[in-house]
């Protein structure tokens, strides 16, 4: 993948890299900032048009976004002007979903995500964290066939990282979805993934695949079993080489 | 704590002076009651002592009173404000009808921000008194020419102001849309359009107020009514009592109309993060 800047230089912020995710599997990437993380998830999401390459879903190859590959992005991205029932029958209302059946199956998923009573509420009224798992309910309801997420939990403080990281595995174990989970938190990318790819540094390319080979259904007290900490060490050495080759190449900091 | 407080003062300017600090409200409203009597005091002052020569600069605050209640007996003061709102909202209502779409089309599409920019960005900086002579050739001197520079005066403002509402509407709310299958169109319609309403609206809100700034400008041209003539007819005769009560009904009406945007603001948007 290679993009032009507004000057004119040529800079490929993913190179040669093929991902193979099978079906209901939980991956994370994992990379130095900068690596082309979040543009990967945004050439799966049809958002951004690879120069070469391209995307399939079930062989299918992917021409623009669309229903099938739901995203959860950083950024608070509710609409305002619907409460939270109505964003989560956003994708539902567009799908052409009868209003009784759209009406009960938004209300299941805002009862899994513990906000029933918050269901006529509009986003402003919502912490960060409600607005996230929100974003989460109104993917999920789309019924996506993958669903991506760009650090869905990064502008969230540190406990209530930890609360969404524990609820969005329990919705997948309750929901099986093919999830690719894009993060710079080597803890949240090994407790949350069955597989963590790590990225080099821009060019971005696949360093290394990690199996997380912990069981399931895990809570907080596998980060710190010895096979946690053990991937945790590799992880954090590999992203370290990678970060410092992407300093030493722009000269910066 | 208790032994310190002893020598406290009640009240200390200096916590009151801390920059992005909140102030307690009634300090709040002690101080702008204060600013507001002062400023009348200020004028009652100036005017009762006389110290203002000749008397006929500054008519007192009983003088403007008085002839405000005669004017508003008469019907003199309800004839000219309605003849003056009348060429502002129609005015305005006509720039937003076309502004507001055009802005949201330049906002939110390249492709429209390079058709119309140039032209844009050109009228709006000439001034809007220099196209009268124009407008009364095209238009002729009755009120469409006034209504036309009302509308000249805010319509080319607003545009640039919508967009540049529809430009910040964030692309992850564009793109989120995208990725629950909404198409372009629907990207459009159901999206864009509703993230720029509450900052369209602050800006109607306010190029309203700008329209009664043209006001002069609109009716010093064969206008036989409204308050910009009311005004300049009394200096004519030195009649500032006359000036001071169409300044104030001017004021007055502005702040009735900024009022009347923020209730219809949160009637209509309760969801918009402006409203607390």
């Amino acid at each position: 993948m290679r993009f032009r800047t507004r000057r004119g230089i040529e800079v490929v912020a993913v190179a040669d890299l093929s991902l193979d995710v099978a079906d209901r599997e939980f991956i994370s990437i994992v990379g130095p900032s900068g690596c082309g993380k979040s543009t990967l998830l945004r050439v799966v999401a049809g958002l951004v048009r690879p120069t070469t390459g391209d995307v399939r879903l079930d062989g299918r190859r992917v021409e623009g976004p669309g229903a099938d590959r739901g995203m959860v992005f950083q950024s608070y991205t509710l609409f305002p002007w619907l409460t939270v029932q109505g964003n989560v029958e956003f994708g539902l209302r567009i799908k052409g979903m009868a209003a009784t059946e759209r009406t009960r199956l938004a209300q299941d998923y805002i009862e899994m995500i513990g906000l029933r009573d918050f269901a006529n509420h509009y986003p402003k009224e919502l912490s960060g964290g409600m607005m996230q798992r929100v974003a989460i309910a109104r993917a999920l309801a789309n019924d996506p066939e993958v669903l991506l997420m760009d650090e869905p939990f990064g502008a969230l403080d540190a406990q209530t990282r930890i609360i969404m990281q524990e609820l969005l595995v329990n919705l997948w174990q309750r929901t099986p979805k093919t999830i690719v989970f894009v993060t710079h938190d080597i803890d949240e990318a090994l407790f949350l993934s069955d597989r963590v790819y790590i990225m080099t540094a821009r060019p971005g390319q696949i360093k290394q695949v990690l199996n997380v080979a912990l069981p399931r259904p895990r809570s907080l007290e596998v980060t710190t079993s010895p096979v946690f900490v053990d991937l945790k060490r590799t992880v954090l050495s590999s992203i370290r080489e990678e970060s410092l080759k992407a300093i030493s190449l722009t000269g910066t900091e | 704590m208790a032994e310190s407080n002893t020598l406290r003062p009640i009240y200390r300017l200096g916590d009151d002076l801390r920059p992005h600090e909140p102030i307690p409200r009634s300090h709040y409203l002690i101080i702008a009651a204060a600013s507001t009597l002062s400023l009348l005091a200020l004028w009652a002052g100036l005017s009762y002592t006389g110290i203002v020569q000749p008397t006929y600069f500054l008519p007192t605050p009983g003088q403007v009173l008085a002839t405000a209640s005669r004017m508003l007996l008469d019907g003199t003061l309800a004839v000219n404000a309605w003849a003056s709102i009348f060429v502002i909202v129609t005015g305005w209502a006509v720039a937003t009808v076309m502004a507001v779409p055009l802005g949201i089309l330049m906002g939110s599409f390249k492709f429209f921000e390079a058709l119309f920019e140039p032209v844009v960005n050109f009228v709006r900086y000439l001034p809007v008194s220099a196209m009268i002579p124009l407008l009364i050739l095209y238009i002729g001197l009755g009120v469409e020419e006034k209504v036309a520079v009302i509308f000249i005066g805010t319509f080319f403002q607003l545009i640039l102001l919508v967009a540049d509402v529809a430009a910040h509407v964030p692309k992850d709310l564009l793109d989120s849309a995208y990725t629950l299958g909404a198409s372009r169109r629907r990207v459009v319609t159901r999206v864009l359009i509703p993230a720029t309403l509450p900052g369209v609206m602050d800006n109607l809100r306010i190029t309203i107020g700008w329209a009664w700034t043209y006001l002069i400008v609109a009716e010093l041209v064969a206008a036989d009514k409204g308050l910009g003539i009311m005004i300049l007819e009394s200096q004519r005769g030195l009649r500032t009592d006359r000036i001071f009560v169409g300044l104030v009904t001017i004021g007055l009406l502005g702040f009735c109309s900024d009022y009347i945007f923020k209730m219809v603001h949160r009637v209509a948007l309760p969801w918009s993060p402006r409203i607390r």
